[in-house]
């Protein structure tokens, strides 16, 4: 989901992280003892500075990967499923290639017509996406039911922009304080089929540099996953 | 290198060097910056660069190919060999780019104009300057690069034409930008810098001196001959993403240090061999870029040594057709005939030829062109119709 | 540098909540591809045209143009093009002429999807269709996007009275393309000009 950041205007900056759900309509939740393919989590930290650039952090955004995935690891186990690991940059040759980069096209696809930036007429009856047959492959290469992919981008204000707010605040005007932006995507494997996708805004108490906040931003994304 | 610069590398942690290079005293080999540094910043958007090369449709990973070119890019680099990884991408531009964690970027536009392997290895050696002398480093540092930097990595150009019929190949703007590109934009002294790198360490290899200014002269030549009117207005450039371009000042200086050193070797039949395997499918992608005057200059380089001219007189067939100005339909008529007296002419050429003559009003000689197509390309599945301009012919005469 | 501010300009441009300019739904049965030139379409699919800057062509879409597209065009005459050059004092995308033999019809098709940002575009079986009474040619289409996804396609030219109608329908190749292969090539047989 490198390709695409689309600030969602129907999302609010607020106190708590608050998320904006779609699910595909009959969604039956796996079974217990489920194998849910966890696909590493492609994020993007920064720092946003005074003058409002986005210096990339490399250690920020290492941090985030490896909370987020914690996180994730022991919400899939609280909710007594198990689960696998995948790096996608080692399974980008042959189908499983494929399949990872098709998701990439169509979870740009859900971000742009289900969240209003643009109609779609022809999906006007219910959230119905899919990955196609085809990922009964990736269910069958890494034996799993399910693949959840997280994806995280987003900037954190560094003190000199918080400064400038200050002073910009006093003169009436507002500038963006950072934000990071997150969305999940669970596929049934057997179906392809996304049958869940939530797009979250991270409130302060979840700061995923952290591991508490990045355990604080999972909990909050994935309240309601047919899971 | 700038004081602000130098101070940021002071403040790396730096892993433990190895020997330092023979020649002038760059970057230790084998850096790694402070994740929590800027510098480490720029690694990291670097690193998802690189994985996005590795995984682009664009990769040629052809073994053969990959084992010449890095062989010439360590011909140049000396102990710096090994913490440098080379992609090839198939884009029909100049361009070979290197990032500070080493990833190195070598287009086929550029194999396409370097005439020998001298003339690749300047070019390489001259990123390879770029990247010893940290120039990225202090060009990230400047805002500007950070800002257009992160648009790029957040919006892809491609997607944004993805949705619409719009063109996203105009000249010297591309589809392909990466965020080494963005970064790679260099100053007049840096350009010099590296220009000077990439000579000593090309003469070091004891390739030819003149080859330095030779590609950058050719460059110029090929702008200056442009079918576009923006293009040729622009000053050439040593590499497509640049803004400081190949000056004539550059060119002199790098005529002047040619002087001062005795002849070496070019090395031309070996580097046409190595990419004698690519060369249609490449010419096929310049030709892509619909820049017909400067393909047919690029096409006249490629055939001053007599090589390839079956492959290279199609190509040439190729640029005039379709091209298509008054007179080029019997230009391309006779640069096909020309291919078909070559042994490596594409087999497509007797094919094209018929249609031309036919068109030119010969067809006794599409006739023959035709059936001669139609014996060399057994499972073409255009053969139908071939066929049936023949059958068409037979019975209308 | 400068290509991504304009690529973002025109991708806001298309994304702005008020715009005039929507996509539309074109319900299946009679669609109106241009002047004199109609399809049939066997199922409902979204019109993009309104918003893709396209002249003389129709695109459609069922999931969404990274998933499918459809393009049609009018009868097509000298000068013109598939793919709108960014600078239109400038050929930088591929124009037609209407003494283009059949196999650079093709050639034509081709060279528009490159100038659409795929790569890697390749064509094979070529073979004979009759549409409206008129014989043109239809083609199988290989491409990848550049984050190396691979894309199938199909394409077609048919001439009549001088003037060339193309199809080109495209999708990725995992699932997508033979998904909605049927309506998009019944589509193509329903071309009437």
């Amino acid at each position: 989901m490198k390709r695409l950041l689309i600030v969602v205007a129907c999302l609010l900056a607020a106190a708590c992280t608050t998320t904006d759900t779609r699910t595909a309509l009959s969604v039956t939740p796996p079974p217990p003892g489920a194998t849910i393919l966890l696909v590493k989590p492609d994020i993007e930290l920064s720092l946003l500075t005074a003058a409002g650039l986005s210096e990339p952090r490399a250690d920020w955004t290492e941090q985030a990967v490896t909370n987020v995935e914690n996180a994730l690891e022991l919400s899939v186990a609280s909710s007594s499923h198990t689960f696998r690991l995948v790096d996608p940059a080692d399974a980008m040759q042959g189908r499983s290639g494929q399949l990872l980069r098709l998701h990439e096209a169509v979870g740009n696809s859900i971000l742009v017509f289900e969240y209003g930036l643009l109609p779609l007429p022809t999906h006007q009856a219910g959230f119905n996406w899919t990955l196609g047959e085809g990922a009964q492959s990736l269910a069958e290469q890494y034996g799993a039911d399910y693949a959840l992919f997280t994806f995280g981008r987003g900037n954190y204000a560094s003190s000199a922009r918080v400064a400038t707010f200050v002073v910009m605040s006093a003169l009436g005007v507002g500038i963006p304080l950072g934000n990071q932006q997150v969305f999940t995507s669970l596929v049934d494997l057997r179906t392809g089929r996304v049958v869940w996708f939530n797009v979250g805004l991270a409130g302060p108490s979840a700061d995923m540099r952290n591991p508490q906040g990045a355990q604080s931003l999972v909990e909050s994304m994935m309240k309601g996953a047919p899971l | 290198m700038s004081r602000r610069a130098a101070a940021f590398v002071a403040g790396l942690l730096l892993a433990t060097a190895s020997a330092a290079p023979a020649l002038a005293q760059h970057r230790a080999p084998g850096l790694v910056p402070d994740p929590t540094s800027v510098e480490g910043g720029l690694w990291g958007v670097m690193e998802r660069a690189e994985q996005d090369a590795k995984n682009s449709a664009d990769l040629n990973d052809d073994p053969a190919l990959n084992d010449y070119v890095r062989g010439v890019v360590c011909r140049v680099a000396s102990d710096y060999c090994d913490e440098i990884r080379v992609y090839i991408m198939d884009r029909p531009y100049l361009n070979a780019s290197m990032a500070p964690n080493g990833y190195m970027e070598v287009w086929s536009g550029l194999l396409l104009r370097a005439e020998n392997e001298a003339q690749l290895a300047f070019v390489l050696g001259h990123e390879l300057g770029h990247f010893l002398e940290n120039h990225s480093l202090e060009r990230w540092n400047n805002q500007k690069a950070w800002a257009t930097a992160a648009l790029v990595i957040s919006v892809g150009a491609g997607a944004a034409g993805a949705y619409y019929g719009v063109d996203t190949s105009a000249i010297g703007d591309l589809a392909y930008l990466t965020a080494v590109a963005s970064v790679m934009n260099y100053s007049r002294t840096q350009e010099a810098q590296a220009d000077a790198i990439g000579f000593e360490r090309m003469v070091a290899a004891g390739l030819e001196p003149t080859a330095a200014a030779a590609i950058w002269r050719q460059q110029q030549a090929e702008t200056r001959a442009s079918s576009f009117r923006s293009v040729r207005q622009r000053e050439a450039m040593g590499s497509v993403f640049r803004t400081h371009p190949l000056t004539a000042e550059r060119i002199a200086a790098l005529d002047a240090m040619a002087q001062e050193h005795p002849g070496g070797l070019e090395e031309r039949e070996r580097y046409r061999a190595a990419i004698r395997p690519h060369l249609s499918a490449w010419l096929a992608e310049d030709l892509s870029r619909r820049d017909f005057n400067a393909s047919l200059a690029l096409t006249e380089r490629l055939e001053r040594d007599g090589l390839d001219l079956g492959v290279l007189e199609f190509h040439r067939g190729q640029i005039l057709r379709q091209r298509r100005d008054a007179g080029d339909l019997e230009l391309a008529r006779d640069a096909y005939r020309n291919a078909t007296e070559y042994e490596d002419a594409p087999v497509a050429a007797w094919r094209e030829l018929g249609d031309l003559e036919m068109r030119l009003e010969d067809p006794q000689a599409a006739a023959a062109a035709w059936r001669t197509y139609l014996d060399r390309a057994t499972t073409a599945d255009d053969r139908w119709i071939v066929e049936d301009s023949l059958t068409a012919l037979e019975t209308s005469s | 540098m400068k290509k991504s501010i304009v690529s973002l300009a025109v991708l806001g441009a298309a994304l702005a909540l008020a715009a005039c300019e929507t996509v539309t739904l074109a319900p299946a049965g009679a669609y109106a591809v241009g002047k004199g030139s109609n399809v049939t379409l066997t199922r409902a699919w979204s019109d993009f045209t309104p918003i893709s800057g396209l002249k003389k062509v129709r695109m459609l879409s069922i999931d969404g143009p990274l998933l499918n597209r459809l393009y049609l065009s009018e009868g097509l005459v000298t000068g013109d093009y598939i793919v709108q050059p960014a600078n239109r004092r400038e050929a930088t995308t591929p124009l037609y002429d209407s003494s283009m033999s059949v196999t650079e019809q093709v050639e034509f098709v081709a060279n528009s999807v490159t100038a659409m940002s795929y790569e890697r575009v390749a064509t094979s079986g070529v073979r004979p269709v009759q549409v409206n009474g008129q014989r043109g040619v239809r083609f199988d289409i290989e491409a990848a996007t550049e984050a190396g996804l691979v894309i199938k396609g199909v394409g077609q030219a048919v001439k009549s009275d001088d003037r060339l109608f193309v199809a080109i329908y495209l999708a990725p190749g995992e699932h997508y393309f033979a998904e909605s292969l049927a309506s998009a090539e019944a589509t193509m047989d329903s071309v009437t000009f």
